[in-house]
């Protein structure tokens, strides 16, 4: 019965000093939230990257597109007759065409510029690569589209912009340290009397402390929901139309959902935001509240 | 009750304390006399542990206080009254809600909190301004408050440190009178002054302090029956 009834005084308290931060307490909040969706933005675009090139490591399928008037059967039964292919599919120019059509919305018929094309399956991702320098000879074929190619910048580019993001992200974080510890600070100081008073009355360290920390806590927990928003949304729309533009020009056999690793994400960011927040609450408290 | 043996306390390079002894018994009633500078504040903070001595030992009821862990001393605090020259009344709080303060962070139930905040304003005779804000309240009435607050958990010992400093000399001897009728409850009171003359006005212990040092313990105008 007595810890509920300081935990729930410890409760109205912090409500009290919640009350009493006033403006502070936007400051407080955007900052943090701009951290923090920074962060889980760092993240997503980390984990979506990976993603991506985990799946293309694994493709086993690469297009061939054959320059005009080449030999197509003969072309797909030269191929299929490489060990490490397991199939050739031919789509004709016509097929895709209208394919295409289809999915851009054209409806003019006439005017094919596409070529025949074939769909290349080796038996295992790691044939795909030598099985592509081996056909790349042969005559009568314009262009080969394989995806662990194009991403091979896209490596490059994941790896300076994570380093990139997480330093302005640190940038960040110690600047919320800074007006989070302020914020605590002044209502500390301007609490001093009440602090003392209840000192000398005998009234438990954390009871003292408790709303201070709790304070912090509650920085952190609306900052990560606020900051989950952008991330959700650009998850939603900018992502999954990124993806069918995409699987229009590649032959791709998977979908990107990095859906579930926004759940972990959030829980990452809510994490940080509380641990961040309490321990700063914290250490102002130790510094600034003596027994 | 308590017991001060070779007590000295140090500030950096500045003796507060020079080398005190006493003994206090259970339920006396104790003045600490002596100029600004001389080291009452010291003293007392010693027993509350806001400051810690620097050689000697300190016990209250046995326990010794100089040495107890920080993490003990609210435990010791539960078992004292503060007074405080300048009251330390919450001014946005009411009367009643400045006694009930402390207990609400001890965790005592409302009924509870009630009874005790009651029962205190009634010794000091302010029940009917439990309602009022600080600055409602005269000085000697402001400092009655700050002695329900210190009695309302009815500790064995109640210190006060210049209780009458910001008083008039008609309401410091109501104030003395008001601790000596606590002390009369049973209730150990340690009480400082700079004002020797009204001290006079009493026939209790006197401990008077200079520079630290402690000149003199008597018991004035020792009663004729005693
Ligand atoms: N926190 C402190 N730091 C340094 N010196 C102090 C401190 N508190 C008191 N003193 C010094 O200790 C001596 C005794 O002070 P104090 O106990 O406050 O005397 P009193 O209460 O009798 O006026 C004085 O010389 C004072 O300046
Ligand atoms: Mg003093």
């Amino acid at each position: 019965m007595r810890s509920l009834r300081i935990i729930w005084r410890i409760l109205k308290e912090t409500y009290q000093s919640i009350k009493f931060s006033g403006m502070s307490n936007f400051m407080v909040i955007s900052i943090l939230t701009v951290t923090l969706a920074l962060f889980g933005g760092v993240l997503q675009f980390n984990s979506s990257i990976k993603q991506i090139y985990q799946n293309l490591d694994n493709q086993l399928e690469f297009s061939v597109y054959l320059l005009d008037g080449a030999e197509t059967k003969s072309l797909a039964n030269k191929i299929s007759q490489i060990e490490e292919v397991k199939k050739v599919d031919i789509i004709p120019k016509s097929v895709a065409w209208k394919n295409f059509r289809a999915k851009f919305g054209f409806s003019n018929e006439a005017g094919n510029p596409l070529p025949d094309t074939l769909h290349v399956n080796v038996r295992k991702a790691q044939d795909l690569k030598p099985v592509v320098e081996k056909i790349k000879n042969y005559s009568g074929i314009e262009q080969i589209s394989y995806a662990p190619e194009l991403f091979q910048g896209l490596k490059r580019v994941r790896s300076i912009l994570f380093s990139f993001g997480l330093f302005i992200t640190l940038i960040l974080a110690i600047s919320t340290i800074t007006i989070i510890s302020n914020t605590i600070q002044l209502i500390i100081k301007s609490r001093s009397l009440e602090i003392k008073i209840l000192r000398l009355v005998g009234v438990d360290d954390w009871f003292i402390r408790g709303p201070f920390i709790t304070h912090g806590i509650f920085y952190g927990v609306v900052s990560a929901f606020i900051a989950i928003i952008p991330l959700l949304i650009f998850q939603k729309f900018i992502w999954n139309s990124f993806q069918s533009s995409f699987k229009t020009i590649m032959p791709l056999t998977f979908n990107f959902d990095s859906s579930n690793e926004l759940g972990l994400i959030f829980f990452i960011m809510l994490l940080t935001g509380v641990t961040v927040c309490s321990a700063s609450s914290y250490m102002v408290t130790s510094r600034y509240i003596k027994i | 009750m308590i017991k001060f043996k070779n007590v000295s306390k140090f500030y950096g390079p500045i003796k507060a304390l020079d080398n005190i002894s006493f003994d206090v018994e259970a339920g006396e009633m104790v003045f600490v006399v002596g100029p600004s500078g001389a080291g009452k504040s010291t003293l007392m903070k010693l027993l509350y542990r806001e400051e810690k001595n620097t050689h000697g030992q300190i016990s209250i009821n046995n326990i010794d206080v100089s040495s107890l862990s920080s993490d003990k001393i609210p435990y010791l605090r539960r078992r004292m009254g503060i007074i405080f020259q300048d009251f330390k009344l919450l001014p946005n709080k009411t009367i009643f809600d400045n006694i009930a303060y402390g207990l609400r962070g001890l965790g005592v139930s409302e009924f509870e909190i009630q009874k005790r905040v009651g029962g205190a304003l009634n010794l000091v005779a302010l029940l009917d301004r439990a309602n009022a804000y600080p600055d409602e309240l005269s000085g000697g009435e402001q400092q009655r408050i700050g002695i329900a607050r210190a009695i309302v958990q009815g500790p064995p010992l109640v210190i006060a440190d210049e209780p009458t400093g910001n008083l008039d000399p008609k309401t410091s001897i109501e104030i003395f009178n008001l601790l000596k009728s606590i002390s009369l409850r049973g209730t150990t009171v340690l009480v400082s002054t700079h004002n020797h003359k009204i001290v006079k006005e009493f026939r209790e212990r006197v401990l008077v302090l200079e520079g630290g040092k402690l000149v003199n313990d008597t018991i004035l105008n020792p009663s004729p029956y005693a």
